[in-house]
């Protein structure tokens, strides 16, 4: 496996309104575009959710991202870029809002049982070879209750709404990390002024600003890439089973039209679930929908 | 050795397991070299044969490239539930062109053709299951 040149965020295409970064980025992709380069949207008109589902995408206030990878590992592997990008996106929401999230198998952003962000990674394979590979990030950041559809509010958060139910604290406590400054490979960039001076009111800074979560995305994204190319994939598969909640709970897979019920037990070397079912079996679960019937 | 001689040698080979043959003779030297063919047509005869025996004579499928999978998955045929499949038996693919989707972990990976042709079979069912390595398209190159 090589390092390829360029880190990711040396290029940043920033759109108002897009149908979704992730199509979007895909076609950037198609066309050419260098590993590195994301895309950012102050708002989706069809945010993509997994099969078919839509990601709501309002503007003013969440964070919508895509980043294009020409990732060095063979195509059977590429389940690792998405252990990557919620290991990166779980430790800059960590590090920027303070809010302890967890992830749900594969790769679901989780706060208190709620969900704060998705991941959902499209690529371009033949057999051997990884031609482009897309990984698309929805966090809600300022989204209050009210703005979700109805069917969703049980069980979808926000930053804000998560930060409200904190008691106050003072607001150069609230932040977190450093402030926003990143390094995409050259010098500190700045996203354009939508992203720019959030905050839950005048003089309160609980609330981090999308720019300050994207580069701190960005700078894990970079970090963990590296780990991966460079010491291989067991690093990044312990760091995930650490900001896990899934291993150790039992839970119910739907896969299909069929569902499975146990304990998932951890994640192989690719990142696929083995779950124990009540036989003792243990069964390798590569896609579906997983639901945490009682946590560890 | 003439021309004819030479024919004659190579055709003898071709039903045999000789993979290299050396002659010496008057002087002059002839060396063949058959590469045994582990080529994706032969493991696509194979798998083939192993579903429906008698569905297709060797002749049919010797020509096909099989299409594999890259990755553990679910295979799905079109982008979402309700859109159109991406390709049918008959439909004329270019390279690099989409033939399906596999997901794994919600990576959804576009498979693409290697080569251009004409989709023969279609392997496995929409919402199926599959393994690194499995067949899921026979197609016919032009």
């Amino acid at each position: 496996m090589d390092l390829k040149d360029g880190f990711i965020g040396t290029e940043i295409v920033f759109l108002e309104s897009i149908d979704s970064t992730n199509t979007f980025a895909m076609g950037l992709a198609g066309k050419g575009s260098p590993h590195g380069t994301v895309v950012i949207a102050d708002t989706q008109t069809k945010g993509k959710g997994r099969s078919g589902r839509t990601w709501v995408s309002p503007p003013k206030g969440n964070l919508y991202m895509s980043i294009i990878l020409r990732p060095e590992i063979e195509p059977k592997d590429a389940t690792l870029l998405v252990i990557m990008a919620a290991v990166a996106c779980a430790i800059a929401i960590k590090k920027t809002s303070g809010l302890r999230v967890k992830i749900k198998w594969p790769n679901d952003l989780m706060v208190s049982d709620k969900k704060l962000g998705g991941i959902l990674t499209e690529m371009k394979s033949d057999f051997d070879r990884i031609t482009f590979a897309v990984i698309g990030i929805g966090i809600n950041v300022n989204m209050e209750i009210k703005d979700f559809p109805q069917d969703i509010r049980n069980i979808a958060t926000s930053i804000r709404e998560e930060l409200g139910t904190l008691p106050s604290i003072p607001s150069h406590q609230g932040r977190g990390g450093k402030r926003g400054s990143f390094h995409t490979g050259g010098k500190p960039k700045e996203l354009p002024s939508p992203l720019v001076g959030e905050g839950k009111g005048e003089g309160d800074f609980r609330i981090p600003s999308r720019t300050f979560i994207v580069a701190e995305i960005l700078e894990e994204m970079n970090r963990w890439y590296e780990i991966l190319i460079k010491n291989g994939r067991e690093p990044l598969l312990d760091e995930w089973r650490r900001l896990s909640s899934t291993p150790g709970s039992k839970v119910e897979v739907t896969v299909g039209e069929k569902t499975y019920a146990g304990i998932a037990e951890d994640i192989d070397d690719k990142g696929m679930l083995l779950l124990r079912l009540p036989s003792g079996v243990v069964e390798k679960i590569s896609a579906g929908d997983l639901t945490v019937l009682s946590p560890i | 050795m003439e021309l004819d001689d030479l024919k004659g040698l190579i055709a003898l080979l071709k039903d045999t397991d000789i993979t290299e043959l050396q002659i010496e003779k008057d002087g002059s030297k002839v060396r063949i070299k058959r590469e045994k063919l582990l080529s994706s047509i032969e493991i696509s005869k194979q798998a083939v044969i192993q579903e429906k025996p008698a569905a297709e004579t060797s002749e049919d499928t010797q020509r096909l490239v099989t299409v594999t999978s890259p990755i553990v998955g679910t295979f799905y045929r079109a982008s979402s539930p309700d859109a159109e499949p991406f390709v049918q038996v008959g439909t004329r693919i270019k390279k690099g062109q989409v033939l399906c989707i596999i997901e794994a972990m919600k990576l959804m990976n576009e498979i693409e053709g290697e080569a251009e042709g004409v989709v023969a079979r279609i392997l496995v069912e929409n919402g199926q299951s599959v393994e690194y390595g499995e067949p899921l398209f026979l197609i016919e190159p032009v």
